[in-house]
């Protein structure tokens, strides 16, 4: 009991708010009781004055009666009713002791006070003669106590005359006074309904405005929101436990969230690393798809290129044959898969090959010049790599170029790599393009010319990039107007695992 | 917003206390009403008087009730016809009282009951008439004789010497049985005497008839009338009602009893030629002052003369600035 009334809880506001209103109330009831009881009060009294001396009138009537009746008759019962009536009329004689006082109805009083007095003393006077059996003296004070009465009773005449004009004003002025207490009554009902109206709107929004408050914070979860301030004011205490375990709720819901975006972020990563893988594969089958491609009827192309072979040697035109062969050699190279892995040994005699019929197609305007390590002749790597770069240099370090070109391939152990240099002294190639290409940005779409592989240097890269699953394979150096040099990085550790 | 609410909450319950308080305040008041200024006194006098309704009778209980207080006294007023005069004198004698003031319009006529009240230790003071068979213990007045001698002379001043004068009796002047009636118009033939041309018409009583309804017959007689003397001042104001109706203002002179602002204001319009001024209120006074010294036993003279006054046009801005 003492607990939750001393605590700011929802049952003590409900309890105290009951009360407040059950106060407000019977203060009403209360204040109407004693005006009623105020009201009623002074009506009696009005009145009591007036009781009073038809009382003694009534009592000093029997007196009499009794008295004639003892005083002719000298009957014992009568002087008994006698004795009865003086003494109440003595004793009321008390509800007369009024002094010589300024108002008139008491001065009145005061009169017929001391009017008893006579009239009892001339009562007791006729008993007295009467028992002295003194007949004409006992006539005379009966008679002297028949005209007291009759002073007692012009006096109680005209104290009723005046009480009556007293009454009419006290009347006046009570039904004025009872008419003021009304409008006052009613102003008080109406406030006190205005001051009940306030409470309950107090209240009530004390217990709603937490909840209210609550609901909107839901609102605003929905719509993303976690953080927020304290509820204003001073709530009891079952809406700042919501209010404590609605925060702690949100801020769980914001950590869950948080979480979940990180776990998304992360298979975001891991999506974008599989898609890369797929398009690597997607590379790798667009490669395979052109090699393919330029196997269109091989068996066609060699049996062909067989013949004429043949037909070259019966005609003793050798060196047909001899390009016949090479270009033969060339195509069963091209056409193999490029997901097989072939030694440096094997990608030389290619180029080799490749060179011949370049040499055949033009000539002395270009010198292939090989300087290969016995040593990193074994090495393993992608099929068609030299081959592609080769062509670059053909095609665009020589393109706007009249005179001989130099074309060096260079292979050498450097640690644990053999270090492959294709270097031409063609054009060279401007700074933003090697920093673009340096940077792996190659250009999509490939020259394709009919004398090319289609392999561009892009292909070739990532090539090497899966084979070795490492990406330092590959730099460019040149100098405009001077020289471009490919150097490639083959691992010597690791190829043998692919 | 909770602040407003709180503050007007605050304020109903102020206005709630507030009118609750005037309200309690308003019904505990009718007992003060009815019970306010209530003091037992000292003293209890009697007044018996066969006359309450004039306008001396009215000035002297004003000039009782100013100073009643100050004396430590009660009083109380017994009327003569109402009830009869044994029985008042019975019951005064029965309820005790300190005093007894009579202004009765004889009051030499009570001097057996004057003697019964002495007879048992009740101070009397005889007021406006003596009693001098009596063992009364002291007259306060005026001398009505004089009085009519005054009255006599200002008519003779007023008309040149000559003329008829009208008497319009009221006031105490109950009827021609009255001491005083006798005394005042004694006294006003003794003051004719001395004037050869001035003579007494008629001698009416306000007591009987209405004072315009007496003016009216007096003016519709044979006889003219130059001068009327009135010795209530409600009279003067109805003969001067009819005195203007009939367009005499001027042509018939007024003597006047009394200082109501009426009067003093025909005196200023030279419409009431002089008014004599009995101080009845002075007469109260000096009733109740006197009946407490005898109560105190103190000795005091047997007979006190309240002067009169003679309010002219000539001393009204002296007497009324």
């Amino acid at each position: 009991m003492k607990t939750w009334l001393f605590q700011n809880t929802l049952k003590r506001k409900v309890f105290l708010f009951v009360l407040v209103i059950l106060v407000c109330f019977l203060t009403g009831f209360i204040y109407t009781f004693y005006a009623t009881y105020k009201v009623n009060e002074q009506i009696n009294e009005m009145f009591s004055t007036s009781i009073m001396l038809n009382e003694m009138q009534d009592d000093m009537n029997t007196l009499e009666v009794q008295l004639e009746n003892y005083l002719a008759t000298k009957n014992s019962d009568s002087f008994v009713q006698y004795l009865n009536m003086y003494n109440a009329l003595g004793s009321m004689r008390t509800n007369f002791s009024y002094g010589k006082s300024n108002d008139p109805s008491r001065l009145q009083l005061h009169n017929i006070g001391m009017l008893l007095d006579a009239y009892l003393d001339k009562a007791e006077l006729a008993i007295e003669f009467k028992r002295a059996r003194n007949t004409e003296r006992y006539l005379e004070s009966y008679s002297e106590l028949l005209t007291v009465d009759h002073y007692i009773n012009l006096k109680v005449k005209q104290l009723e005359e005046w009480d009556f004009e007293t009454n009419l004003e006290n009347y006046l002025l009570l039904t004025e006074k009872v008419k003021l207490v009304q409008n006052g009554l009613i102003l008080m009902v109406g406030l006190l309904i205005s001051l009940s109206v306030l409470f309950v709107f107090t209240f009530s929004t004390n217990v709603t405005r937490p909840i209210v408050e609550l609901s909107n914070r839901a609102r605003a979860i929905s719509e993303g929101q976690y953080t927020f301030g304290k509820i204003e004011g001073e709530h009891f205490k079952e809406a700042q436990v919501l209010e404590s375990a609605f925060d702690n709720m949100a801020m769980h819901i914001k950590n869950y969230i948080e979480e979940l975006r990180d776990k998304v972020e992360t298979e975001n990563k891991l999506r974008l690393s599989e898609i890369e893988k797929l398009r690597m594969q997607n590379l790798l089958n667009q490669a395979e798809l052109m090699a393919l491609q330029a196997q269109i009827n091989p068996h066609f192309l060699f049996n062909t290129l067989n013949a004429g072979m043949q037909l070259a040697i019966i005609e003793n035109a050798d060196r047909t044959s001899s390009f016949l062969e090479d270009l033969s050699q060339l195509f069963r190279y091209n056409i193999q898969s490029l997901e097989n892995k072939v030694t440096l040994k094997e990608e030389l005699v290619n180029v080799q090959n490749y060179c011949s019929l370049m040499k055949v197609r033009f000539g002395e305007q270009f010198i292939f010049d090989f300087d290969i390590d016995e040593a990193t002749l074994h090495v393993e790597m992608p099929p068609l790599i030299l081959q592609p770069i080769i062509e670059n240099a053909l095609i665009h370090g020589f393109k706007n170029r009249t005179g001989s070109g130099l074309i060096q391939i260079m292979s050498a152990m450097d640690h644990k790599n053999v270090r492959i240099e294709v270097k031409d002294n063609g054009e060279g190639i401007d700074c933003d393009t090697l920093e673009r290409l340096n940077n792996k940005e190659f250009e999509k779409n490939a020259d394709k010319k009919g004398y090319t592989t289609g392999l561009g240097l892009g292909n070739v890269y990532d090539r090497l990039k899966h084979f070795f699953n490492r990406e330092e394979l590959f730099y460019i150096d040149s100098k405009k107007e001077e020289y471009t040099s490919i150097i490639l990085w083959i691992p010597l550790e690791g190829s043998d695992n692919l | 917003m909770r602040k407003w609410i709180k503050l007007l909450e605050a304020v109903i319950v102020f206005s709630l206390i507030v009118i609750s308080f005037i309200s309690i305040n308003s019904i505990n008041q009718l007992r003060a009403a009815r019970y306010s200024g209530s003091i037992d006194k000292a003293h209890h006098f009697a007044i018996v008087t066969d006359e309450v309704s004039s306008y001396a009778f009215n000035k002297f209980i004003e000039g009782i009730d100013s100073i009643i207080d100050a004396h430590d006294a009660v009083f109380e007023v017994y009327e003569v016809g109402v009830q009869s005069s044994d029985a008042i004198f019975d019951m005064i004698q029965l309820t005790e009282v300190d005093g007894v003031i009579l202004k009765l319009s004889n009051n030499n006529a009570y001097s057996s009951q004057i003697n019964s009240f002495k007879a048992n230790g009740i101070n009397v003071v005889a007021i406006g008439n003596d009693a001098p068979e009596s063992d009364r213990d002291l007259y306060v007045g005026t001398n009505k004789f004089q009085l009519g001698k005054e009255a006599a002379a200002l008519s003779a001043l007023a008309t040149d010497r000559q003329g008829r004068v009208a008497v319009i009796l009221g006031n105490e002047y109950l009827d021609d049985k009255a001491v005083a009636t006798n005394n005042f118009v004694n006294g006003l033939y003794e003051g004719v005497k001395d004037y050869e041309s001035l003579s007494i018409s008629t001698i009416q009583y306000s007591t009987n008839l209405r004072a315009e309804i007496i003016v009216d017959e007096i003016l519709g007689g044979t006889e003219t009338i130059d001068v009327i003397i009135c010795t209530d001042p409600l009279d003067v104001n109805r003969v001067m009602r009819v005195l203007v109706d009939r367009n005499m203002v001027g042509s018939i002179k007024v003597i006047a009893n009394g200082n109501t602002p009426e009067i003093v204001e025909y005196i200023r319009k030279n419409l009431v030629y002089a008014s004599l001024v009995e101080d009845y209120e002075e007469l109260g006074r000096l009733s109740i002052e006197y009946l407490d010294k005898l109560n105190k036993e103190q000795v005091v003279s047997s007979y006190i003369n309240i002067p009169i006054a003679t309010l002219k046009k000539d001393n009204l801005e002296e007497v009324h600035p």
